[in-house]
């Protein structure tokens, strides 16, 4: 079923919404989910929240693709139940994720930016990337995708990926520097 | 928290980013570059496959452009294209799958460089021989052409015979009527495997040469003569086997045969393809001019022709002849090479295969030999004698042999010929003018159609052909007038029994034909020229088991109308002795009649027997003796009357008596007995029947024989001589009696 009417059920308060849903994206949002959880279970009640934030948030939402809203909902949920449960486990994926991440922020001092000021220079700097590198980018640090997922998705060598993160990071980390962005 | 930042700050991203690096639900993805591989990995698999099995074998003869800068490279070329050998099958699938099917259904030379004049002979063995003086040479062999001298058994001077056997034997004997004897002999070669064919004596009778064989190479031997002292001088070796020489004006020409072998060949080795010429120890090729080849080569045997000094065979020059045959004319200035070939034509449903002849001539009475010029011909040449030049023409006869057959789908059983095959057999006579080498003249087709030319023979504006259905053993013999080129008429015998294989001019009109009438029985026949045509006008036959084959066993003397031959047949043992069964018959032609005038005994085959007639002796050597015989025909010669009645008593009381036509029979049977007068055995020591017999004539003289033990005969007091055979057929006298009795009374 087309992304537009999957919205228009939504916006009916049809039940099907949910199962149509779940059949054109269930394993979208797990796959999110668990890359983040690394967790069956987790990411499968992650998905299921997922769901209901999802009845909640439309309407009044009318998101165009209906893909990415999704996942920005699993995400979120994703990283919650992941901070809840850091806390006792010593080492996931998601930390590495974070600690990757972690070298981009950049030694200014300063105000923090704000919102739209991060918003503007984090899309700025994917704009400016090629297409394959920014794929990679977003795979590792958006949908916290194992780096052999990656390699394998985008038929590149392991290294080749790691490669391809450390750079992006250290040019993501430059442009936040050249922006004057403060974290 | 600012990590957190950082992660909250990626949630900023554009949705497009976000859908973009969205994961997709991935079926497994194909890798194409594994299946690129594996499928490049197949494709050569299978191309390597289909060139294994299906990449044509080549059809074209190797490259020899490597050679292109030697002189030998048109014949380097011509080697290439005729030792090249066309792949039975297209490619291996081809060639596999047959060598499955035939397991189911299941069968340049290099001689050694050899040419050493000067080397000397061993030991240079003397023999002192008993008689000193050369005398003068006089001409024993029937040579084809006048002045130039073929090689023989036998060569004489007035005053001394010289014979040579073919392991290399040379007797010396004095010609002294019925005192000729035995002088000296020499073996020439020290190696007893070697073989003789002939030899030349000199204009000045000091030096003879003899040619032998061995080991495939020939080997000329030199003797010094001095009358009957014979002393060896030296032996020079040539490469190739012996095949023909001539003498001319004290040069020797040597033809040799020299065989390259096809495995052998190697391009960038000289010796390997080309014939050698070696000169103490040195060997070089023939050069390049001297090599003569056709455009298309028939086999890969070399005719190698050395002109050498008669008599110290210093080499003078040397050209080769590449699939050349053996058929070789050589006259006073020229040499005659002949090439043989089949030619294969087609047109339409039909092939056609012929038989060709090129004739190439050489001039070798300059320093070097020239080549003149050469001309094709339909057919091919029987021997030497089928080729003539005479006043600027050369004169050539020639045998058909072309076959006509539909290509095509083949439906007949295996074995069976043809539906349609055509055969063509007969004989031609060309006459080709010298000077331009363009046919001049010719008869095509003049012999029956399955005829084939077995002897030839010219005389001046006259050519003879005997040509034969060999199988069933019928001729005619055709003369040919060549005066006029342009209206060339020819007269023939007609189909007669047997056939001539060698046609000699033996007197002003008449023609000689030596040949056969069935497998054993010799026929000397003599022909007439006339105006009723070609007849046959007298003929001898003998019942013989073997007679010479080799022509120059045949004694031809025009002048005394003599022709002596040598032949042999097993007979009955109370006659012949088993091991030495062969004779020397000479028969004189006279008043149109050929009559028997010797019969003796030789210890030789019969083409090893050489006989000549001097100062009313006919002499006969071989290697055991000397027979030395005046001619006279049989002392008990009837008058050739018929005796008008014949009685006759035997010792033991028998009479007969035969009047009118059996008298007739009679006499003729005891004209038919063949006798010798030279004999060793004792008549009167022979206690068998003796039979008197008396010829009574019209005129009233009588004639008495006595006829004793079957073996011997004389007439009155005269001599006896011993009884040979009858018609070449031994009869007890007996018998004969006794059948024709019978035969009367029945």
């Amino acid at each position: 079923m087309e992304d537009q009417r999957i919205v228009d059920l939504y916006w009916e308060r049809s039940e099907t919404a949910i199962k149509e849903t779940q059949k054109k994206y269930g394993k979208y949002c797990r796959y999110i989910a668990r890359n983040i959880l690394h967790s069956d279970q987790d990411a499968e009640e992650c998905e299921n929240d997922t769901y209901l934030h999802a009845w909640r948030a439309m309407p009044p939402h009318k998101p165009s693709v209906l893909s990415t809203f999704l996942a920005k909902i699993t995400r979120r949920l994703a990283f919650d139940r992941y901070a809840y449960a850091h806390a006792e486990k010593r080492v996931s994926a998601a930390t590495l994720v974070l600690e990757e991440l972690s070298e981009c922020i950049p030694d200014t001092t300063g105000d923090p930016a704000d919102e739209l000021a991060l918003r503007t220079a984090l899309n700025g700097f994917l704009a400016s990337l090629p297409e394959r590198e920014r794929i990679v980018f977003m795979r590792r640090y958006w949908y916290v995708c194992p780096v052999r997922d990656i390699a394998r998705d985008m038929d590149l060598g392991i290294n080749n990926v790691k490669v391809i993160l450390m750079r992006t990071r250290n040019q993501f980390r430059e442009y936040l520097v050249k922006e004057g962005i403060v974290i | 928290m600012k990590k957190k930042k950082m992660l909250d700050m990626m949630n900023l991203a554009d949705d497009r980013f976000i859908g973009e690096a969205a994961p997709r639900v991935r079926k497994k993805r194909t890798n194409w570059r594994r299946f690129a591989l594996v499928a490049a990995c197949i494709c050569l698999m299978l191309t390597g496959v289909n060139l294994l099995l299906f990449l044509p074998y080549s059809t074209t003869p190797p490259d020899v452009s490597a050679y292109r800068s030697s002189d030998y490279y048109p014949l380097i070329e011509k080697l290439n294209v005729y030792t090249y050998e066309a792949p039975k099958y297209k490619n291996n699938f081809d060639k596999w799958t047959n060598a499955i099917e035939d397991m189911f259904l299941a069968g340049s030379g290099t001689s050694e460089p050899v040419f050493a004049p000067g080397a000397p002979s061993p030991d240079g063995e003397m023999n002192n021989g008993t008689a000193e003086g050369t005398g003068k040479y006089e001409e024993v062999t029937d040579n084809q052409v006048a002045g130039v001298i073929e090689a023989d058994l036998i060569k004489r001077s007035d005053e001394y015979i010289y014979y040579m056997s073919r392991d290399g034997y040379l007797y010396v004997y004095a010609i002294d009527g019925e005192n000729s004897k035995w002088l000296n002999s020499i073996r020439i070669s020290n190696y007893p495997k070697e073989s003789f064919s002939g030899m030349y004596l000199s204009e000045d009778c000091k030096t003879i040469i003899a040619i032998g064989s061995l080991e495939g190479n020939t080997v000329l031997h030199t003797v010094a003569v001095n009358g009957s002292v014979l002393q060896r001088e030296k032996t020079v070796t040539v490469t190739g086997r012996h095949s023909s020489s001539r003498m001319i004006n004290g040069e020797l020409l040597l033809l040799t045969k020299h065989t390259v072998y096809k495995k052998d060949i190697d391009f960038s080795q000289e010796e390997s393809y080309l014939p050698q010429i070696t000169v103490e120890d040195e060997s070089h090729s023939i050069s390049a001019d001297n090599i003569y080849a056709p455009d298309k080569i028939s086999n890969l045997q070399y005719t190698v022709i050395y002109k050498l000094d008669g008599k110290t065979l210093a080499e003078k020059d040397t050209a080769a002849f590449l699939s050349y045959s053996d058929i070789f004319y050589v006259n006073k200035t020229h040499i005659y090479a002949t090439h043989r070939y089949t030619e294969t034509t087609d047109s339409k449903s039909w092939r056609t295969s012929e038989v060709k002849t090129e004739i190439i001539c050489i001039s070798y009475t300059g320093e070097k030999f020239t080549p003149v010029g050469s001309v094709t011909l339909n057919g091919f040449l029987h021997d030497q004698y089928s080729m003539d030049e005479y006043n600027g023409v050369l004169r050539v006869v020639t045998s058909t042999d072309k076959d006509s057959w539909q290509t095509g789908p083949w439906h007949g059983s295996f074995g069976d010929l043809p539906e349609e095959l055509h055969g063509e057999r007969s004989a031609n006579l060309y006459c080709i003018d010298l000077s331009t080498w363009e046919i001049a003249g010719k008869v095509i087709g003049f012999a029956p159609q399955g005829e084939q030319v077995e002897s030839v023979r010219f005389d001046g504006d006259s050519a003879y052909v005997c040509t034969a259905v060999v199988v069933t053993m019928t001729d005619p013999v055709f003369f040919f007038d060549l005066s006029d080129l342009n209206n060339i008429t020819y007269k023939d015998t007609g189909v007669i029994e047997g056939y001539s294989s060698s046609l000699v001019n033996f007197a002003p009109g008449y023609l000689l034909g030596i040949g056969q009438v069935d497998r054993n029985t010799l026929k000397i026949e003599v022909y007439e020229e006339s105006e009723r045509g070609v007849v046959s006008v007298e003929k001898f036959e003998m019942f013989a088991e073997g007679y010479a084959t080799d022509y120059k066993a045949y004694y031809i003397d025009r002048e005394n109308g003599l022709i002596g031959f040598a032949a042999y047949s097993y007979g009955d043992s109370l006659f012949e002795e088993a091991y030495n069964p062969c004779r020397y018959i000479v028969l004189q032609w006279e008043n149109e009649q050929l009559i028997e005038v010797l019969n003796v005994g030789i210890h030789c085959s019969p083409n090893d027997a050489r006989g000549f007639y001097a100062d009313g002796y006919y002499y006969v050597p071989d290697r055991v003796s000397l027979a030395a015989q005046p001619l006279s025909s049989k002392d008990i010669s009837l008058t050739g009357e018929m005796p008008t009645q014949v009685d006759v008593i035997s010792s033991h009381g028998q009479q007969y008596t035969f009047t009118s036509d059996a008298a007739g029979k009679v006499a003729d049977y005891l004209s038919g007995l063949s006798l010798e007068w030279l004999f060793d055995d004792t008549p009167d020591h022979y206690n068998g029947t003796t039979w008197t017999i008396m010829l009574s004539y019209e005129d009233g003289k009588q004639i008495i024989l006595y006829h004793r033990a079957e073996a011997f005969i004389r007439r009155e007091d005269g001599d006896w001589y011993k009884i040979v055979w009858h018609n070449g057929v031994p009869m007890y006298f007996s018998n004969f009696l006794t059948e024709l009795q019978d035969s009367i009374t029945s």
